[in-house]
């Protein structure tokens, strides 16, 4: 019953938007995240089984910085107060929140570390290692799932709920793996790229909070943009999109937050 | 001298015996003071961590408790009058008085008919369909709602609530303290007084998940499936069987594990929103963290004021049961009344040569099942099993990547962490029940909160090749003796 309201609520949105696509203006929101100062270099994790394929090491995937000081894996969504509508949604996303997101298990690593994920979006849990592998999902507003993904195997799913911070993925067999998913009602959300970069397209122009999230230290709670420092214990990061680009620069999180 | 003695011990067995009387005047004292769920401190703990600042009393920890009394009730008198089907599933109770409507108009239009003498009887047999087609309706929607309300009953929580003895009416009371508090605590926390002595730990019920049940992964199980745990107890652990008691009373038990597993989860999701909202204006100044402290002393008397009438709002709307009921209490409810549609279907066991379907289930448990890779090439349980895995229970409060605030957690009452173990299927006893049905389950949904994966990639028939190889096509060996084992990896690394 809730999910036919549900159902009816998007054909409503997605109607509403269509509708406001000639009025509505839009502006895309891109940035970078730099880490301050020297960070510290994560050791290299143990592998406790199936060594002949894995390795004995693998590079920790939860802090990576390159030689810029570019953050990886930083994830950034819209942030809604408790009761606030919902701004248009961009009929661009109307295609791409059909197409699966894939989160395959590589070199006993997950690839990518961390997705982004539109409630109803088809997501596909592939295996193209030589060794079987398996997702145990935990997230807090779905159920949870673990399932067991033979070589060459895909798991097809998707999640029903938002979730206000992200799911953790794992493998029950090889404890070292780990992902995170970002699981969002509405389609502005990004995770940065190998340089910090990230783009948020098409946001509906005016006032917005986004919420910032790394895995270390959970919401960024104090970030220096346009030289101004930002302190939010929530993550929380205001900003007023203009039509068309909209650049935030370097925004700098210190390295002593990211231990 | 005998008396000597006598005297000479006297003194200190008066003041033992004033020690004794004061000691039990105590027990008495404190027994007399109801019974109280204890909050979740492991949780509140967790959110604070996360925050890196304090939980307020009054404006945080309180309204929660407020909340779940006026939910649930206490330990010794259950309270479920605001479980009002309109305000819990207000969409099924407002098609329940649609069609009900439109029951009454076709009813009348049939008086009417049924009062003409020259009724055509076709026509009244059209009427007479409509209306069991609407009465179809009716009862359908009924059974949903009767799933709702059946849920947890308070007659049937009456039983097994407060104190152990009888109604005047002879019917039981405390049953919940006379059979199972002593493992699972009053709140269901799993952390009783002889809990610590038990492996496994007793059933925290809070987190809302159970193994040994019917249902897929992330699904509550089915009131089938608490009600068979408590009849037939869990083989293995010790949980005994209650199957002497009369059905009545294990119902009302089922009802009262029930009724403790959403209050647990009604609670948990209820620090995670309470936690959620920044109180840092309205907290003593004592209270505060530098951070809380910096902000409000960076606001203006206005702006202070502005803030601190904003959230007690926002506090006041969270705290209505008007809010809590639909968006807190009611899905939790829905997931459990309908937990049936969640159950696995389990198709009939074909008909096969046992010898024949061994042969196939044991190459299933090595090659496409990857069964062995956990359970051992010998399935004593000893496989590559990574050292790092804990249950859902205690990953709880410890992260064995991140354990340095265990000693805190277990300050607040949580259980010391042990490590997960695949099962030895060798010693022919299951902790879900060995019948071929409960070994298909686990088989297919995996085990809840245990790192057991569904096998989602083994088709109905495959999985019933692997059931009868554990089942029938491995050696026995005795429960008293297991082989000694130590694990593959650990062995190859040594």
């Amino acid at each position: 019953m809730k999910l036919m309201q549900l159902g009816l609520m998007l054909v409503a949105l997605v109607g509403l938007s269509a509708q406001q696509a000639t009025a509505q203006e839009w502006g895309t929101v891109k940035g970078r995240f730099v880490v301050d100062g020297k960070a510290p270099t994560l050791p290299q994790m143990d592998v406790t089984k199936d060594q002949a394929f894995c390795g004995a090491k693998l590079p920790d995937p939860t802090l990576q910085i390159d030689a810029n000081g570019g953050l990886k894996n930083v994830a950034l969504w819209l942030y809604l107060d408790r009761g606030a509508t919902a701004p248009a949604v961009h009929p661009s996303y109307a295609e791409a929140d059909k197409k699966p997101v894939v989160i395959d298990n590589k070199n006993c690593m997950y690839d990518p570390h961390v997705a982004t994920v539109v409630v109803g979006q088809p997501v596909e849990f592939k295996n193209s290692d030589p060794i079987p592998h398996n997702f145990k999902v935990e997230g807090f507003a779905n159920p949870g799932m673990n399932n067991l993904v033979p070589v060459g195997g895909v798991f097809e799913t998707k999640f029903e709920n938002e979730e206000r911070y992200p799911m953790n993925a794992s493998c029950s067999i090889h404890p070292w793996m780990s992902a995170k998913i970002v699981v969002r009602e509405l389609p502005y959300m990004a995770v940065s790229k190998e340089d910090g970069s990230f783009t948020i397209e098409n946001l509906p122009v005016g006032k917005h909070k986004l919420q910032i999230w790394h895995e270390v230290p959970g919401t960024i709670k104090e970030l220096v943009i346009g030289g101004k420092t930002v302190k939010d214990r929530k993550g929380l990061l205001e900003i007023e999109v203009k039509a068309g680009n909209n650049d935030l620069g370097d925004i700098k999180i210190a390295a002593g937050d990211l231990k | 001298m005998q008396i000597s003695q006598a005297l000479a011990f006297g003194g200190p067995y008066r003041a033992g015996g004033l020690v004794l009387a004061v000691m039990i005047g105590a027990i008495l004292g404190c027994s007399s003071e109801p019974a109280k769920f204890e909050p979740n401190r492991i949780a509140m703990y967790k959110a604070e961590l996360s925050l890196g600042t304090k939980l307020d009393p009054t404006y945080q920890v309180q309204p929660i408790e407020k909340i779940l009394t006026e939910t649930f009730g206490t330990p010794d008198k259950p309270d479920l009058s605001l479980w009002d089907p309109k305000k819990l599933v207000p969409d099924l109770a407002e098609e329940r008085a649609d069609i009900q409507t439109e029951y009454d108009e076709i009813k009348a239009e049939l008086d009417k008919a049924l009062k003409d003498p020259d009724l055509d009887p076709e026509d009244r047999a059209d009427i007479e369909a409509d209306l069991a087609d609407v009465k179809k309706d009716l009862d359908a929607v009924d059974k949903q709602i009767a799933a709702v309300e059946g849920l947890v009953q308070l007659d049937m929580l009456q039983m097994a609530a407060g104190p152990y003895g009888s109604a005047e009416d002879g019917t039981p009371r405390g049953l919940y303290r006379q059979h199972c508090v002593h493992c699972h605590g009053i709140t269901g926390n799993g952390a009783g007084p002889t809990a610590a002595f038990l492996n496994p730990y007793p059933r925290d019920f809070r987190l809302g998940k159970f193994k040994w049940k019917s249902t897929t992964t992330g699904a509550p199980p089915t009131h089938d499936d608490l009600k068979r745990v408590i009849t037939n107890g869990v083989p293995g652990t010790a949980m005994p069987s209650f199957k002497l008691l009369p059905a009545e009373e294990i119902e009302a038990l089922t009802q009262y594990v029930t009724y403790l597993s959403l209050r647990g989860e009604l609670e948990r999701n209820l620090i995670l929103d309470f936690s959620d909202i920044d109180v840092a204006v309205l907290k003593p100044a004592g209270m505060q963290s530098e951070e809380e402290k910096e902000y409000v002393e960076s606001l203006s008397a206005d702006e202070l004021k502005e803030e601190q009438t904003g959230l007690k709002e926002e506090l006041a709307e969270l705290s209505d049961p008007e809010i809590f009921l639909p968006d807190y209490l009611a899905p939790i409810v829905t997931k459990w009344a309908f937990a049936d549609k969640n159950v696995t279907d389990v198709p009939e066991k074909p008909e096969v040569v046992l010898d024949e379907s061994i042969v196939h289930g044991r190459d299933l448990f090595f090659k496409k099942g990857g069964c062995a890779t956990c359970h051992g090439q010998s399935a004593l349980g000893d496989g590559q099993t990574a050292e790092m895995f804990y249950d859902d229970w205690t990953e709880e409060y410890y992260d064995p990547k991140n354990p340095e605030h265990l000693e805190e957690f277990l300050a607040l009452g949580a259980l010391p962490p042990r490590k997960l173990q695949p099962r030895n299927l060798r010693l022919g006893n299951f902790r879900g029940g060995r019948r071929p049905v409960d070994v298909y389950w686990r088989i297919r949904n995996g085990i809840e909160g245990a790192k057991m994966p569904a096998a989602q990639q083994l088709t109905e028939e495959e999985i019933w090749h692997v059931v009868d190889f554990v089942r029938k096509g491995l050696p026995y060996d005795s429960l008293s003796q297991p082989p000694e084992h130590v694990q593959e990896n650990v062995r190859v690394r040594n």
